[in-house]
């Protein structure tokens, strides 16, 4: 069975083995930059930076139907307004979850899907609601 | 130096530099969805003909750690406390001469729920769900069974074993399992472990989907807030009730890196 195996001094190549290897370097997955007002919708995928600015505005994240999706929304910077990303599926203490609220600047939250909808397992947002 | 970059509109390319980037297409992670079951055993009962009486017949099956355990029968009465030494544990079923195959399954099904007594008492170590003439047997302990033979019983009562306990273990390798449990009984939990990484920064995740049926846990070697650990549960597991766990191979012990509604123990 091949292994293909990424290292920077070689690039891509396969070798006997089995599994995917990304040898010396990191991983850098799809990423956007979204703000409140201006866009509407999360990507279901990959990393979102958020930028909220004065105004309380409001997106939708969509459930990502690939089971073991994750998902990160970083919030570095904050205006003063809020922005309330609608998500279903569950919150950490396993509840429902309904929606993320960003209003504060360093705010953030990790998703995974299983499928069906978010499972929360990582969030500092203004509520988890 | 090599760049690996994937891209919606051009594919996989190498171009100068270093890294390994995934630019605007997702990058989907390998998975595998499990339903683990107990170990359960099927037992189809016939009816007592009394010209050739299920009396003093008996069938033998096996806990999880393989002590055996016999359901022997004692028509009208007339046998009590003579256990025919056919196991390390025995029950004594009695009932009517002639019962019909529905009144035998019933008197097995109330006898070992009513054996309490003890912590090998049949009733701790099975769990029996009836059918009409039909009992599914769950072997409470979780895990595969040590022993996969039964014991039939002489005059027909065929005993077969429906699920052995041994499917379900999480495939390491794979970078996400989503977990739920198939057991009939809402008491009943499963256990399937988790064997270790095989490369330090493997990643794992585990969802823990519906618990309708029983709590689904996971044991193998896990480091929690650097104290080791050996189990993951449902905090809060119910019909409805989800959770997941981040996990990230250090080389001896799969570190609990984020939670969500998931107890480590």
């Amino acid at each position: 069975m091949p292994k293909v195996v990424y290292s920077a001094s070689k690039g891509l190549y396969q070798e006997s083995g089995s599994g995917f290897e990304i040898g010396d370097v990191s991983v850098v997955e799809a990423s956007e930059a979204i703000e409140n007002g201006t866009d509407t919708v999360v990507a279901t995928h990959g990393t979102s930076v958020l930028t909220v600015g004065a105004g309380s505005d409001g997106m939708s994240l969509a459930v990502n139907t690939n089971v073991g999706a994750t998902k990160f929304i970083v919030s570095p910077t904050n205006g003063g307004g809020s922005c309330t990303v609608t998500a279903s599926g569950k919150k950490q203490d396993g509840t429902t979850l309904a929606s993320l609220i960003f209003n504060a600047a360093g705010e953030h939250a990790q998703l995974i899907s299983d499928g069906t909808q978010w499972i929360c397992v990582s969030a500092v947002t203004g509520v988890e609601a | 130096m090599p760049k690996v970059t994937i891209s919606s509109s051009k594919g996989l390319e190498q171009t100068s530099g270093s890294g390994f980037s995934v630019s605007d297409v997702e990058l989907v992670r390998s998975s595998e969805s499990i339903t683990p079951t107990s170990a359960s055993y099927t037992v189809t009962c016939i009816a007592d003909d009394p010209a050739d009486s299920l009396d003093d017949d008996s069938f033998v099956i096996y806990a999880q750690d393989g002590e055996s355990y016999g359901i022997w029968f004692d028509v009208a009465g007339t046998l009590a406390g003579s256990a025919p030494g056919v196991s390390d544990f025995e029950l004594e079923v009695a009932f009517a001469s002639g019962a019909t195959a529905d009144a035998v399954a019933t008197a097995i099904k109330t006898a070992i729920d009513a054996d309490t007594g003890t912590i090998t008492s049949f009733g701790n170590m099975f769990t029996v769900i009836r059918v009409t003439n039909v009992l599914t047997i769950y072997v409470n302990e979780t895990g595969a069974l040590t022993t996969t033979s039964v014991v039939d019983s002489a005059a027909g009562i065929e005993v077969d074993l429906a699920a052995d306990g041994s499917a379900g273990d999480l495939d390491e390798d794979l970078e996400c399992s989503l977990v739920s449990v198939g057991n009939e009984v809402s008491t009943l939990n499963t256990t399937v472990a988790l064997a270790s990484g095989s490369s330090v920064g493997q990643k794992k995740n585990i969802i823990f989907a519906s618990a309708a049926n029983g709590e689904v846990n996971v044991g193998g070697a896990l480091s929690n807030a650097g104290s080791a650990a050996v189990l993951l549960s449902l905090t809060t597991p119910g019909a409805s009730a989800a959770g997941a766990a981040c996990l990230v191979w250090n080389g001896s012990a799969w570190v609990v890196t984020n939670t969500s509604n998931v107890t480590v123990a």
